[in-house]
């Protein structure tokens, strides 16, 4: 692959006959239930990202201060820095790779998968022999956080 | 963290709006713009610009039924 870097750090090549764009940056993290929004620690809301071709790839340390009255509500990490792509071949996701403070039984475990056509990732709790359920504001806790890095397909 | 706007991309059949931002340090940022937000008062005018003229009734009720269809997808029963 070859290609020209330019002052943002964006560049393009040609790997085989296809074009593939470049492209890294930062982006910012938010948590809600879709409507009311946790807040957010000033010091743990911003990610990296690295797109190559429609290929993203985001990590980051996110981390909340308070829950605004959530109590029962699953809740998502809003914010990624591409739509993901539509169709049910888009779903991707992953396990968190840290927690702390959190309100979660022990010996269960927080992953997380996207949402399609969006810009968010809902968190799971695996905490039942059959399956993972939405975690909830109460599990997550007021000063919450989590690690993670994955990579999904962009719309 | 002053952001200047960079490129506006329109994405999906929703007409997202994907945003590319240069920050102090000359490094990207970006964010994504649905069709059922409201914008800050302060968004870039282009922003604002561009959502008007792309978030019609229509696609905001594609978009609602595509959420809906996800929730039930991700929540069944």
């Amino acid at each position: 692959m070859s290609g020209l870097i330019n002052s943002a750090g964006s560049r393009s090549g040609v790997l085989g006959t296809t074009e593939l764009d470049y492209e890294e940056g930062t982006w910012t993290a938010g948590m809600s239930d879709g409507s009311t929004s946790l807040t957010m620690n000033g010091s743990f809301v911003t990610g990296y990202y690295t797109k190559i071709g429609n290929l993203v790839t985001v990590s980051g340390f996110f981390r909340t201060t308070g829950l605004n009255g959530l109590t029962s509500e699953a809740i998502r990490i809003t914010g990624l820095p591409f739509d993901v792509a539509t169709g049910s071949s888009a779903y991707s996701g992953g396990g968190a790779a840290y927690g702390e403070s959190l309100n979660i039984p022990a010996n269960s475990s927080i992953s997380f998968n996207t949402a399609v056509g969006d810009s968010f990732i809902y968190l799971q709790l695996w905490d039942d022999a059959g399956g993972s359920s939405g975690l909830t504001a109460s599990e997550w806790s007021a000063d919450g956080s989590i690690q993670l890095g994955f990579t999904y397909r962009a719309g | 963290m002053a952001l200047k706007l960079d490129r506006i991309e329109v994405v999906t059949d929703y007409k997202h709006l994907q945003i590319r931002e240069i920050t102090d340090s000359g490094g990207y940022h970006r964010r994504v713009l649905h069709c059922d937000q409201t914008l800050a008062e302060d968004e870039h005018q282009e922003i604002q610009d561009k959502a008007e003229e792309l978030w019609t009734d229509e696609v905001k009720s594609a978009w609602t039924t595509h959420q809906a269809e996800q929730e039930a997808e991700m929540n069944p029963g």
